[in-house]
């Protein structure tokens, strides 16, 4: 554990150099900007809450790709799984739309979940039935599914009254995640923070979790003892999908607040690095998510009020992953060596 | 001419190597003797540059060295062969002996020549250019043999060569080790069986918990002595097992799955059958079908009246049936897990979904204590635990449901005097109870010690079921041979 505390340690003085001498490249003066940084992640209440609209999808993407992941399945379909669930919930929003009640929200959501969960699901099959390595086809259904949203939005779905801009008409207020505290943080983070816990529980201290470690171990025993690997493949890469799903409907009714080209801003891969970096543990998924989307939120708020590139954000999530990576290793390696 | 003097490696705070003298002389057969976790192979790990010694020297024809990486072991002529091997399995067998080719930068005709030219000594049959998955272990042993004569070793480290070997490889490699020596080469055997003692050794040194507590000529001491240097005690082998009852308790009827093919037999009540045969003839097959883990393609093994076998590909192992599969380690337990759930794993489908663990915790305690397992730590991982003990927990696992039937395959394959004789009182205590026991093992001595019964398989099918009494080593060698086989 202490172990663990300085690893953290070392990786963030890493990123603060590095980052610093970013900066300084860039021609900005660095302690000024990783201060205006923190203040625009976790300043003040606004700052704040855009960093908890950042979290969000990153931890539901991050959770998608931990459940399967406890098989030993390395999923990288969280953005997939994640516009396909927006377009299922979606569909469902258009059907509903017209009797309009208490009931069309959850309708909404079960049917990204549904939409997720099929995406999945279907990599989960491949995988099962005849061996289809996941991380190929979940690379590869990601692309079918950012063309189909593309399909619909420019096609049957798009809004007249949005005069050729191709998007759907916008969420009604009863299909529509809905917002926390006035802002523009929605009930998704909620139901991420559910799914930290639930997943905690259920994965780490019940029979179920014990099974899927067993078959991660060793297939042969788990089979030996009557474990069906080929079903847990497929349950899992479900759960994870409908998990992703839910990102994708809270991303189109409660922030963009229509279907949209351009839904995910790379949550999915962001997804899967922060499920890297926690270890696959549902509990340290939580804070890092909070952290990179302090990151990104920063990014944006910099480049309006300090006038430095917009990719800025973008290069500084990626140095944050590759030295807490780094880190990582270095850690694991000196414990190996003690140990 | 090596010599070791106070080498200590300790880990942690067990000292592995506790104070060794050691010399190891040209053209002579070093058998380094002693029980599982003796020190060992530590200690040749240590020569050979794996590990640096916490203390002591290392002393290379009279002068002091840093065997600091293996890379300077070999640089000094020591070579060894590894427990694990380390060849890769998609290369070839050429490919594998280029990996380790120390002599030139580019590789002509003549290099290829001299570089297969201590494989072809070796292994004349062998065809360079098959990949080493598909060799059998005997054969990638030899290659890794022909590995370390490539490199001039003076001093070749064999690590528990014999452990993976069937009675006709180990032969051939005893054959081979005295030419080695006659090339005025020094040989060390690292082993826990006294009969490669007996068959290849010049010189026997005993090791028991890190200290070397004897070292003669090898023919100055009885394999007693011997076994009682190792385990500091004289252990008396385990009783016969008891006469079965007449009751017939297992059928098994054409059955067929996998590489075993039509195989018939029944058992009585307290009955042990012990099977023998070159490895690869369908035994494993056999095994997993009799388990319930590989379905078959025809036949029925029917216990008490219902079958045990596997339909239909799915479910879980008969629980009447105790499953102990050939290397524990790999086969037999989910290594990361600690050992309560691998304890639990046979319960685990039947388990609520939210299981006590700590009271889990708790019977696996007891269960281990029971069972003798060291430590009896619920929380460890099961890779931690030694070979003894990993097959005692695997025992303890599938013993703990009061089986009706054993399947046992090389239970006690490179485990040490003392986790022998555990598992054999296991056993046979099952069968004392009126259970049946299928004993699959290459060790015909343990068979003919432990069986009533000894079948012969060959080619996937039983060719002979010898009584224990008729079942001598010469006859079961025969059968196993076949009516073509050279004697070697």
């Amino acid at each position: 554990m202490i172990r663990a505390a300085g690893a953290v340690a070392l990786a963030a003085v890493c990123f603060l150099a590095i980052a610093a001498a970013f900066f300084l490249l860039i021609g900005k003066p660095p302690l000024q900007m990783l201060g205006t940084m923190v203040l625009y992640a976790f300043g003040d209440g606004y700052s704040l809450s855009e960093t908890l609209v950042k979290a969000t999808p990153i931890l539901l993407c991050a959770l998608a790709i931990i459940v399967p992941a406890r098989l030993g399945l390395i999923s990288v379909g969280a953005d997939g799984q994640l516009y396909i669930g927006a377009l299922a919930g979606t569909a469902v929003m258009l059907a509903g739309t017209a009797a309009r009640g208490w009931w069309l929200l959850p309708a909404v959501l079960l049917g990204a979940m549904a939409g997720g969960a099929l995406w999945g699901g279907v990599a989960g099959v491949l995988k099962a039935r005849i061996g289809v390595n996941e991380t190929i086809s979940t690379l590869l259904l990601n692309y079918i599914g950012v063309l189909l949203v593309n399909h619909f939005v420019y096609g049957t779905w798009r809004d007249p009254a949005n005069l050729g801009w191709p998007s759907t008409i916008p969420f009604p207020p009863e299909a529509t995640v809905p917002s926390l505290f006035g802002t523009r943080v929605h009930a998704g983070f909620l139901i991420a923070l559910v799914g930290v816990a639930a997943g905690h529980a259920w994965l780490v201290r019940s029979r179920f979790g014990v099974e899927l470690r067993v078959l991660r171990e060793n297939r042969k025993v788990g089979d030996m003892v009557g474990l069906d690997y080929a079903r847990n493949a497929i349950v899992t890469m479900a759960i994870g999908g409908a998990i992703a799903g839910i990102a994708g409907i809270c991303e189109a009714s409660a922030i963009q607040g229509r279907l949209q080209p351009g839904l995910s801003l790379g949550y999915g891969l962001t997804g899967f690095l922060v499920a890297w970096l926690s270890g696959h543990s549902f509990v340290w998924a939580a804070p890092i998510s909070v952290l990179i989307g302090g990151l990104i939120a920063a990014g944006d708020a910099l480049q309006l009020y300090a006038k430095v590139p917009a990719a800025s954000a973008t290069v500084l999530q990626g140095l944050l992953f590759a030295t807490a990576l780094a880190v990582a290793g270095v850690a694991r390696r000196q414990g190996a060596r003690n140990g | 001419m090596i010599q070791l003097r106070g080498v200590v490696k300790a880990f942690g705070p067990v000292r592995a190597v506790d104070g060794v003298d050691l010399e190891i002389r040209p053209g002579q057969t070093l058998a380094l003797l002693g029980e599982n976790g003796a020190g060992k192979s530590t200690l040749m790990k240590l020569l050979y540059g794996v590990y640096p010694p916490d203390a002591g020297t290392i002393e290379i024809d009279g002068r002091a060295c840093a065997l600091s990486s293996p890379a300077a072991a070999i640089a000094q002529g020591i070579g060894m062969v590894f427990q694990h091997f380390t060849l890769v399995p998609a290369l070839s067998v050429r490919e594998n002996l280029l990996l380790t080719w120390p002599r030139t930068r580019w590789l002509l005709d003549r290099h290829h020549q001299s570089m297969l030219a201590s494989l072809t000594a070796l292994a004349p049959a062998l065809d360079p250019s098959q990949l080493v998955a598909q060799l059998s272990v005997g054969e990638r042993q030899l290659v890794e043999l022909a590995r370390v004569l490539n490199i001039d070793a003076r001093c070749v480290i064999l690590d528990e060569p014999t452990a993976v070997l069937t009675p006709l490889e180990t032969d051939r490699l005893y054959g081979l080790i005295r030419p080695l020596v006659a090339e005025g080469r020094a040989v060390v055997l690292i082993t826990h069986k006294l009969a490669d003692v007996t068959a290849c050794a010049d010189r026997v040194v005993v090791m028991r918990q890190g200290r070397i507590v004897d070292a003669a000529p090898a023919g100055e001491r009885s394999s007693d002595q011997l076994v009682r240097a190792m385990i500091g005690e004289s252990q008396a082998l385990e009783g016969d097992p008891l006469p079965p009852s007449g009751r017939t308790r297992l059928v098994v009827r054409g059955l067929t799955a996998g590489g075993a093919r039509d195989i018939g037999f029944e058992l009585a009540a307290g009955e042990v059958l012990g099977v023998a045969g070159v490895a690869g003839n369908g035994q494993q097959a056999l095994a997993e079908a009799l388990a319930g883990v590989l379905a078959p393609t025809a036949g029925d093994a029917v216990l008490d009246g219902r079958s045990i076998l596997r339909r239909a590909g799915r479910g879980a192992i008969d629980p009447r049936v105790a499953y102990i599969p050939e290397q524990p380690r790999d086969n037999g337990v989910a290594g990361a897990l600690s050992t309560t759930v691998n304890l639990a794993l046979r319960r685990l489908s039947a388990m609520p979904a939210f299981p006590d663990w700590s009271r889990e915790a708790d019977a696996a305690r007891t269960l281990m204590r029971r069972f003798d397992v060291r430590p009896a730590d619920p929380r460890l991982a099961a890779d931690a635990l030694s070979g003894g003990n990993l097959q005692k927990l695997v025992l303890a696992r599938e013993f703990s449901g009061a089986p009706e039937l054993a399947v046992a395959c090389y239970p006690t394959m490179g485990l040490d005097v003392a986790a022998t004789g555990a598992v054999h009182r296991c056993l046979l205590d099952l069968a004392g109870h009126g259970a049946c026991v299928v004993w699959f093992s290459e060790d015909l001595d343990e068979l003919r010690h432990v069986a009533h019964r000894i079948a012969v398989m060959r080619d996937g099918r039983i060719v002979g079921v010898l009584p224990r009494d008729l079942a001598s080593r010469h006859e079961l060698g025969r059968l196993m041979a076949g009516p073509s086989a050279r004697v070697a």
